[in-house]
């Protein structure tokens, strides 16, 4: 299983050390980047589609509590958001899915902390919505976990580019359609990410695909 | 005064000299100069600054000032306040400000200024405006980005805000959103970029932070604005504040927010603590939400004594709570550790415990909690200890072998302020000993061949206790009279009884409770031989009367005549009596009590409870008497199986034999109803009550209130007419609803249509006879010699008449005798009395002979009209002769019922049915006194000259008195004859009818 990373930026620095310490394992010897999973990829698919449905009904709680479902408010969180992948990273060669899937988790790391410093003031202390938003946060760490591994699988440092200055402060109701913009997008990105590529499955998921097709073969002619 | 003087001449002389600069002195004014307007955005606050001369300063003047606020280019006034100050020579500038309701950014704000000297010495007269001096709104601006104010605004709930929406250069507000439902649309006649509109008294949201929305078109990227209005309350006073010590190290002040202010996050309430004396602030405590408790804590140091000061605060307003905290009377100790029991007896133990703070001691006072098995709990205080000591307490009074749940608390000895939470329970066994107390025993007696089966139940009394685990019960008996080895058994402590045999001896029994320790004191029963009194009642006491009892849901009330001879009584019964394990029970009561109220959880309605009472002395209980109750009565389940066992036309007898009126039933059987349902709607049978059932039928209702009689007959029932029947048993809970009927029809009545029967039947034979034999009739009864002693009849028949059936004349002595011929002298009569006889008269003598009347009232035998009398006549002519008409009416009236008896032209059966009681009476009682008479006038002759008495008549046994009926009838007989008469006079005439039916049919 993935590796429990501490809170915002301190989870990315812990995150680049683990990927570190995987290195000198990785270099020092032929053994695998500690704590990772052979099949770090296939992990990290079987998340998307746990996390798909749990950031769908994020969306949907944060609009109802938020009051965000007339049509006027709701409108404005289809609008995209910079930091989300346009496209389908799925479709992208596997190292690029990674460090894009890993850039992508970092900043949402980042933007689910700020979202839930907004909800101090926009929520009541024992709402529901609280306990999603942390959930969903403990959700995109492990994700954020298992891709440093497969990277780190892979030989490949993650990307370090930093997270881009948020703009000031705005006022509440402005936060509240950044952070409503915010998980819609991470909503749909989920739902690319769970389904797979819509042009061609990256090497490595044909792989995984192939191994599986084998074992069934092999489980088929023990059985016959 | 000299002062003013002065000053006036120098006044003065500075106006002369303005004067002489060419102005005039009376127009004089201090035109408002400088003037400068600046905002202050967080505060919503106009800042305005402003000078005068310096002369005015110099003379320090006393001014007033008139201050216009306009807003919008079109300058509407929207404030004027006159700002009045006396001019200081130092202080050169003026300033003023305004708080604006509508947000500053909204729109432009101009202000303009003008001035008057309030002094006596000048006249008043204001100076000319200043020039407006503008602040400009957002709304004048060429940017494109829209804007709506006050933003993310924390007001009071209840309050007022005016919020205005600003939409970039060349755009135009649609409409405005306030908390997401409400729509509010811009006046035409504003300007379209602006618009400003105001929420009155504003409520909490159930999520913090109301939305307001402008929806805005134009050319801008964004085509709204939008913000959020958080509406709350003012901090509460903090609530269960309160501050103590646990250790003398640390003081803890803790407290309750209050109610919810609905502003969460950076708008919560913020506490803070501040000592007064030291003048620091101690904490600022955090608050997560307005339910949990807000602690402060800080060390003690050296300071004792504390004058705090507590503060909330949120952005509506702050509340403070003051109070001074002596820490030594706020000490609230740690609870007590290391709880422990030594020194373990059966009744006694010793407790140990340490207690805190070890570095600075103070004096504790301590409690311990005896929690007993039964949850009783004992308190029990120690002895003020050190705290940084190790006390113990030896509690006593302890149950030997008894499980004891110990606990202590500790609270300061001087200046006692709260009791430490509990420490550790400890659960301990105190050791064994002896059981104390005795059993109470009691027992059922059994007889069987050559003995008795003693079975022996027992309890504890609440005084028992058998002080250890392992315990059994030894039971010992030996016979009273005689010395004998004595018996023994053991029985373990899961029974409750056991049964032994004994014979017909007394005995004494004995049973006492045995531990790991010894025995306890035996309790002993006596068991008297059958001859005694004691065990008598053992043999029979079934068979004795039982005494009903009443009950109800508290229980079975249960009474007795208490005396003197007895210690004590008791009770025994069973609980579920039906049960072959029937839960025996009993209990004891006083020498002084006469009655209880026996109840059980296990006693349940419809269940009938026996109860035994017994005397007791010295060990030896006696029967008293026993006693039966219901604590609820309920009406029987089962209904007697009814059966018809007699029926006639008028009534029906049912009977119910097998039904049980014992235990079984779920009441007293008090007795029975009969319901009878007739095919009317109301009842009309004698003797019974109405019943009407919920359905509005109406039944007969016959009650018997003696439960062993169930046999009953219904009586005054109508012939051939169906009835159902049902019997219900009844108890003292009432009866169930009749659920089946027996149906009968009871019987048709035979005495209304026997004497029809009896005619038609005698009418066919006599005819079919005579038809069928009319020639040989004719023969035989009417021979052409008109000797009787020639007829065939008397002779083929077999029946031979004797001299005396025929009349001789010579046996009559008239006074007058008329000879007539006749032609029809022959007559044969077959009916007498239901029997068929066939016989042959004989009249020879054609002439009618009379019996008469004479005055003395002797019957005299006279010759009269032939009407008038006849003696011996063949009634078959007779009918058609001597009757006439006559009896054919009065034959037709009475049997009009009958109408075809009408046509009926034979006679004599009418004579047998129709005779009237008395008639028949007086006529056997004739024949019985006098035996020998045979034939008798059938009509009252009025004159009679012979006496009948001196007639010669014939001595002959009344061998035919077949022929009585027939001579009794006359025809005033017939007339008088009705159907009353004939069913009031069915018991002389029924069986007679009887008898001539079954001849008939043979």
């Amino acid at each position: 299983m993935g590796v429990v990373i501490a809170h915002g930026d301190v989870s990315r620095a812990l995150t680049q050390g683990l990927f570190i310490q995987c290195l000198a394992h990785v270099n020092s010897s032929t053994a695998p980047c500690r704590g990772c999973h052979l099949n770090s990829l296939g992990k990290i698919t079987a998340k998307a589609r746990q996390m798909e449905k749990e950031a769908k009904e994020l969306f949907r709680s944060y609009l109802t509590h938020q009051g965000l479902l007339t049509s006027e408010l709701r409108q404005l969180c289809d609008e995209a958001i910079q930091w989300f992948p346009t496209e389908n990273i799925r479709d992208q060669p596997k190292i690029v899915m990674l460090q894009e899937l890993y850039r992508t988790l970092v900043h949402m790391n980042d933007a689910l902390e700020n979202i839930r410093k907004q909800q101090q003031v926009l929520s009541t202390p024992g709402a529901a919505l609280h306990g999603k938003l942390e959930s969903t946060q403990w959700a995109v760490k492990g994700l954020l976990s298992n891709t440093v591994c497969t990277l780190c699988l892979e030989g490949v440092l993650p990307n370090s580019r930093r997270t881009p200055e948020r703009p000031a402060a705005t006022n509440t109701f402005q936060q509240k359609i950044d952070g409503c913009k915010v998980l819609g997008n991470y909503s749909k990105f989920l739902k690319k990410l769970a389904r797979g590529s819509g042009k061609k499955a990256p090497q490595a998921l044909r792989d995984q695909r192939k191994r599986r097709k084998g074992t069934k073969r092999k489980e088929g002619s023990s059985r016959s | 005064m000299d002062h003013f003087v002065l000053q006036t001449i120098l006044l003065y002389t500075t106006l002369c000299f303005s004067t002489y600069q060419g102005q005039v002195p009376e127009t004089q004014e201090f035109l408002p100069t400088f003037l400068k307007v600046s905002r202050n955005l967080p505060l919503q606050r106009l800042l305005v600054e402003w000078d005068v001369s310096d002369l005015a300063h110099q003379f320090e003047l006393e001014m007033v000032f008139d201050i216009q606020v306009s807003q919008t280019e079109e300058m509407n006034v929207v404030w004027t306040e006159y700002y009045n100050t006396t001019l200081n020579k130092l202080n050169k500038t003026l300033h003023w400000s305004w708080d604006s309701e509508l947000p500053l950014e909204c729109m432009s704000h101009s202000v303009r200024i003008r001035s008057m000297v309030n002094d006596e010495r000048f006249s008043k007269l204001w100076s000319r405006w200043s020039q407006w001096e503008t602040v400009l709104g957002l709304d004048t601006s060429d940017d494109y980005t829209p804007y709506i104010f006050p933003e993310d605004k924390v007001v009071e709930e209840g309050s007022n805000v005016t919020f205005c929406c600003i939409g970039g250069k060349d755009s135009r507000i649609l409409n405005f959103l306030f908390n997401y439902t409400d729509y509010y649309y811009p006046d035409s006649n504003t300007s379209q970029r602006n618009m400003v509109i105001t929420m009155n008294k504003v409520l909490h949201a159930e999520t913090p932070g109301i939305p307001a929305f402008c929806n805005i078109s134009g050319k801008g990227s964004k085509n709204y604005s939008a913000t959020h209005l958080f509406v709350g309350k003012p901090p509460p006073e903090p609530k269960d504040l309160y501050c103590d010590t646990r250790n003398m190290t640390t003081v803890t002040c803790t407290w309750n927010p209050g109610e919810d202010t609905y502003l969460y996050g950076p708008y919560s309430t913020k506490y803070h603590l501040f000592e007064r004396f030291s003048q620091k602030p101690l904490c600022y405590p955090e608050t997560e939400t307005y339910l949990e408790p807000i602690r402060c804590s800080w060390a003690i140091g050296q300071q004792m004594i504390y004058n705090l000061t507590l503060t909330a605060q949120n952005p509506l307003g702050e509340r403070s709570a003051y109070f001074v905290l002596d820490v030594a009377h706020r000490v609230h100790p740690f609870p007590p550790s290391d709880l422990s029991v030594e020194d373990m007896k059966a009744t006694e133990v010793s407790l140990y415990w340490s207690m805190q703070p070890k570095h600075k001691a103070i004096k504790l006072l301590c409690q311990i909690e005896n929690r007993h098995p039964s949850g009783q709990v004992e308190l029990h205080n120690s002895s003020v200890v050190q705290s940084n000591s190790y006390p113990h307490l030896t509690l006593g009074g302890l149950q030997p072998f008894t499980n004891y749940a110990f606990r202590m608390r500790c609270g300061a000895a001087s200046h006692f302020w709260k009791w430490s939470e509990w420490s550790k329970t400890i659960r301990v066994r105190t050791n064994e000993a002896a059981p104390s107390g005795k059993l109470d025993v009691w027992r059922e007696v059994t007889p069987v061949l050559g003995g008795w089966n003693v079975t022996l139940f027992w309890k504890p009394f609440p005084d028992f206790r058998a002080n250890s685990g392992g315990i059994s019960f030894e039971i010992t008996w030996e016979k009273l009279e005689k010395a004998s080895e004595p018996e023994h058994i053991s029985i373990s402590a899961s029974q409750n009884s056991t049964t032994i045999s004994i014979d017909n001896h007394s005995y004494k029994i004995s049973m006492a409770a045995r531990n790991n320790i010894t025995s306890s004191l035996p309790s002993v029963i006596i068991i008297s031989r059958a001859t005694d009194n004691g065990a008598e009642e053992e043999v029979d006491h079934t068979d004795l009367e039982e005494e009903r009892v009443n009950g109800t849901v508290d229980g079975i009330y249960i009474s007795w005549k208490a005396t003197n001879a007895f210690h004590g009584y008791i009770v025994d019964w069973c609980n579920f009596p039906r049960s072959q394990h029937c839960d025996f029970q009993w209990k004891r009561f006083d020498f002084n009590t006469s009655s209880c109220l026996i109840n059980s959880a296990a006693f349940m309605p419809g269940v009938r409870y026996s109860f035994r009472v017994y005397g007791s002395l010295a060990n030896e209980d006696f029967f008293l008497g026993k006693k039966v109750g219901y604590t609820k009565e309920l009406a029987p389940r089962l209904n007697p199986q009814g059966e018809i066992t007699e029926m006639t036309s008028h009534t029906v007898t049912i009977t119910w034999d097998s039904y049980p009126i014992n235990e079984s039933q779920p009441g007293f059987i008090r007795g029975y109803h009969v319901y009878v349902k007739t095919m009317e709607e109301e009842c009309s049978l004698k003797g019974s009550t109405k019943h009407a059932l919920s359905d509005g039928t109406v039944l007969c209702k016959y009650t018997i209130e003696n439960p062993e009689e169930k046999r009953y007959m219904v009586k005054h029932l109508m012939p051939e007419t169906t009835y159902a029947l049902a019997v219900k048993a009844y108890t003292g809970g009432g009866e169930t609803p009749i659920d089946a009927y027996i149906h009968v029809d009871t019987l048709h009545d035979s005495k209304i249509y026997l004497p029809v029967l009896l005619v038609m039947v005698h009418f066919v034979l006599i005819s079919a006879v005579c038809f069928w034999k009319i020639k040989w009739m004719k023969d035989c009864c009417c021979p052409e010699i008109p000797n009787p002693n020639k007829s065939k009849a008397l002779s083929c028949n077999g029946l031979k008449l004797n001299s005396e059936a025929v009349m001789k004349l010579s046996d009559c002595i008239p006074d007058t005798v008329v000879l007539e011929n006749t032609s029809e002298a022959n007559t044969l009569q077959l009916w007498s009395h239901g029997t068929i006889l066939e016989s042959e008269s004989k009249v020879i003598n054609p002439s009618w002979v009379y019996f008469v009347q004479n005055e003395e009232g002797d019957l005299m035998c006279t010759q009269s009209a032939p009407e008038a009398c006849t003696s011996f006549e063949n009634l078959a002519y007779s009918s058609q002769t001597a009757l006439g008409s006559s009896l054919y009416q009065n034959l037709w009236m009475s049997e009009k019922s009958e109408p075809q008896l009408s046509i009926l032209s034979y006679q004599p059966q009418h004579y047998i049915e129709i005779p009237s009681k008395d008639t028949v009476t007086s006529l056997r009682e004739i024949t019985e006194r006098e035996g020998s008479l045979r034939y008798i006038s059938q009509m009252e002759v009025p004159r009679s000259e012979v006496k009948l008495s001196n007639l010669p008549h014939s001595t002959e046994p009344l061998e035919h008195s077949s022929y009585k009926i027939q001579t009794v009838l006359g025809s005033e007989l017939v007339t008088s004859t009705s159907d009353e008469d004939n069913h009031s006079k069915n018991s002389s005439t029924s069986s007679n009818s009887t008898v001539l039916l079954l001849l008939g049919r043979h």
